[in-house]
């Protein structure tokens, strides 16, 4: 049970992250992901055949919060990390128009 | 109707003779609730600063615990209970990830398996007039998106983005593809509305984007397909035609014109043998077309897995049967009971339920009325005829009109023992509308009561015949007409307070003998 990356995964990947490799990075990058899948194939060799599936391990269910407003970042605040801003906008470079994902 | 739009309605008449459309609604809501899904930030970000309502956990900073609002969480079990949903006991949140500047976290919070309400249905008119179900095959939560504007300057294009919206809870109905007509699919619509604001869960005000409405559209060649267990699948070797799914809808109306431009337009490309290839396309209501924005190529990826930061909920049949306790009696179920109680027709209860705040009104009325059908009948023609008509003028719900309920009723009781007559009723309540008041007093001051002093008719229909000699003399010589104009003569003597009745047997008697 290998997991090989292929070319085209990487290019997948390239599309839904929203970045562009070269091809240079292609091939440095196919064989590095196709060593850590490997990697962490090793996990398939647990016998989970009687074990259920977790995707919480607290056991704690709901935790519920009332619905009630309570102080939040100033705008001032909030920019504070921006990278570049406009009239109390987050301004981000480039044309995203219509590459919205399908939400 | 011009030639252009009856060659238009013709064509689509020709359309739906060899295509069936098929429709699968997405349907966006925001419930009124104070605060966003998973912080304590405010969710009423309507018309505010931008990115002064936000925190670590809407903005996506590390470490950040989202908490859920029990208040959406309620809202939506008391929609889905409205709707027929099964609510589920065990439901949870997933992560949903796609790469968006509107979505700081890289991930949308979600729910993938285990949505809050499956199944259920909207009732609407189908095409023979007949009840039609519009299956629903859920409705999950999910945190809405931050807000960006596209622009462009000398350097280039840009976009700017503004958090307070992230993380506005989000309600997500998804229809089955049962819908067949761009009527249907604007009456669930309407109805799916109406519903949200009966139940308080949300304004579901479009143009502040509190609902959205996004068709999925195909059509197929009739005798191709069928519908089976969720799906449209092919019933010939031909494969099935792709379908297209039109976005930023702006109003209701639009997403039916929406439609059936894209009927149109599908049905040419079919005739024409042209490929029809998956996409997503918008409504420009200027040119009342859709246009095309991408194709949709390949799945999905959103990579879902269950948060692993929100413990799942487990709802308690003490939570349903609590919120069952606040679901009102719906539009409906009114309509309904109007017509079996009361013997009104569908179309008139539909007018008088169309909003919460009028059927209310309206229940008042009733039950001023004692629940007897006879004054309800008139109620229901006096609200649906000199009502409807002054809200139209006035612009207004009747609700904000001056005219009381017990008022009305007083008027009708009036009516009915004979003490006004119905156009004295009519003007009454006309006046009652505009200005209010009390109902003995006006009848009073108006000189409304029928006259039941036959002394003062009787003057009334001697000067009626002194004054008109000509009518008379025509009346006399046979033209039995005249008679209308005396009665109008006399009924204006008597302000309107004469029995039409009373006043032509009297006139009659009086003429008989000259």
């Amino acid at each position: 049970m290998s997991t090989i990356i292929t070319q085209d995964d990487i290019k997948h990947l390239e599309k839904i992250s929203m970045i562009r490799l070269s091809d240079e990075e292609r091939n440095t990058f196919t064989p590095q992901l196709t060593s850590i899948l490997e990697y962490v194939e090793k996990l398939g060799e647990v016998d989970t055949k009687d074990v259920p599936e977790t995707t919480q391990v607290t056991g704690i269910v709901n935790v519920l919060r009332e619905d009630e407003v309570k102080p939040t970042f100033t705008q001032e605040q909030a920019l504070a990390n921006a990278p570049e801003q406009e009239r109390g906008y987050f301004k981000i470079r480039g044309s995203l128009k219509n590459i919205a994902a399908d939400a | 109707m011009s030639n252009a739009m009856n060659g238009k309605s013709l064509k689509m008449a020709e359309g739906h003779e060899k295509y069936d459309l098929i429709i699968g609604l997405e349907i966006h809501v925001e419930p009124k609730t104070n605060s966003k899904m998973f912080c304590s930030c405010s969710a009423d970000f309507w018309e505010k600063e931008p990115n002064t309502q936000t925190c670590p956990v809407c903005l996506g900073l590390p470490g950040a615990l989202p908490l859920v609002n029990k208040k959406a969480v309620e809202l939506m079990i008391k929609t889905g209970l409205a709707l027929h949903s099964e609510i589920r006991r065990k439901t949870k949140f997933d992560r949903k990830h796609y790469f968006y500047p509107d979505l700081p976290k890289g991930y949308q919070l979600s729910q993938y398996d285990e949505p809050i309400c499956e199944g259920g249905y909207i009732s609407v008119s189908g095409v023979d007039g007949s009840e039609k179900q519009i299956a629903i095959t859920r409705i999950h939560m999910e945190e809405d998106v931050a807000k960006a504007l596209h622009a462009k300057d000398a350097t280039g294009e840009y976009t700017l983005i503004d958090y307070n919206k992230s993380g506005v809870p989000l309600f997500e109905l998804v229809t089955e593809p049962v819908i067949n007509s761009s009527d249907e699919a604007w009456e669930f619509a309407k109805k799916y509305q109406q519903i949200l604001r009966y139940l308080g869960v949300s304004d579901a005000d479009i143009e502040k984007g509190q609902m959205r409405c996004e068709p999925n559209i195909s059509i197929q060649k009739k005798g191709t397909w069928k519908y089976e267990n969720g799906e449209i699948i092919p019933t010939t070797d031909a494969p099935l035609l792709e379908r297209v799914e039109v976005k930023n809808i702006g109003s209701i109306r639009f997403m039916k014109n929406a439609i059936d431009y894209e009927f149109n337009r599908l049905v040419e490309l079919a005739e024409a043998g042209e490929e029809i290839r998956q996409q997503t396309r918008g409504w420009n209501p200027a040119k009342g077309k859709t246009e095309f924005q991408r194709y949709k190529e390949t799945a999905q990826d959103y990579r879902y897995f269950p948060d692993p930061d929100i413990p799942p909920l487990e709802i308690s049949e003490e939570m349903i049967d609590s919120i069952k306790k606040e679901v009102p009696e719906l539009p409906d179920e009114k309509i309904w009971r109007y017509e079996k109680d009361f013997g009104i027709s569908a179309y008139d209860a539909g007018i008088l339920v169309e909003d919460k705040a009028k059927a209310e009104y309206v229940e008042q009325i009733f039950a001023a009325a004692n629940n007897t059908t006879e004054i309800i009948t008139d109620a229901v023609k006096f609200l649906n005829g000199i009502g409807a008509s002054w809200s139209n003028n006035a612009g207004k719900s009747i609700v904000e009109s001056s005219l009381q309920p017990k008022a009305l009723i007083e008027v009708i009781t009036l009516l009915h023992s004979g003490d006004i007559t119905r156009n004295a009723a009519s003007q009454l309540v006309e006046k009652l509308l505009n200005e209010g008041g009390n109902v003995s007093e006006l009848v009073e001051k108006l000189g409304l009561k029928v006259l039941n002093d036959t002394g003062a008719l009787e003057k009334f229909v001697d000067e009626a015949i002194a004054e008109n000699p000509n009518a008379v003399a025509d009346y006399k010589s046979g033209k039995m007409n005249a008679i209308g104009f005396l009665m109008g003569q006399v009924m204006r003597k008597s302000g309107g307070s004469a029995k039409p009745g009373d006043v032509q047997t009297l006139l009659k008697d009086k003429l008989s003998q000259l």
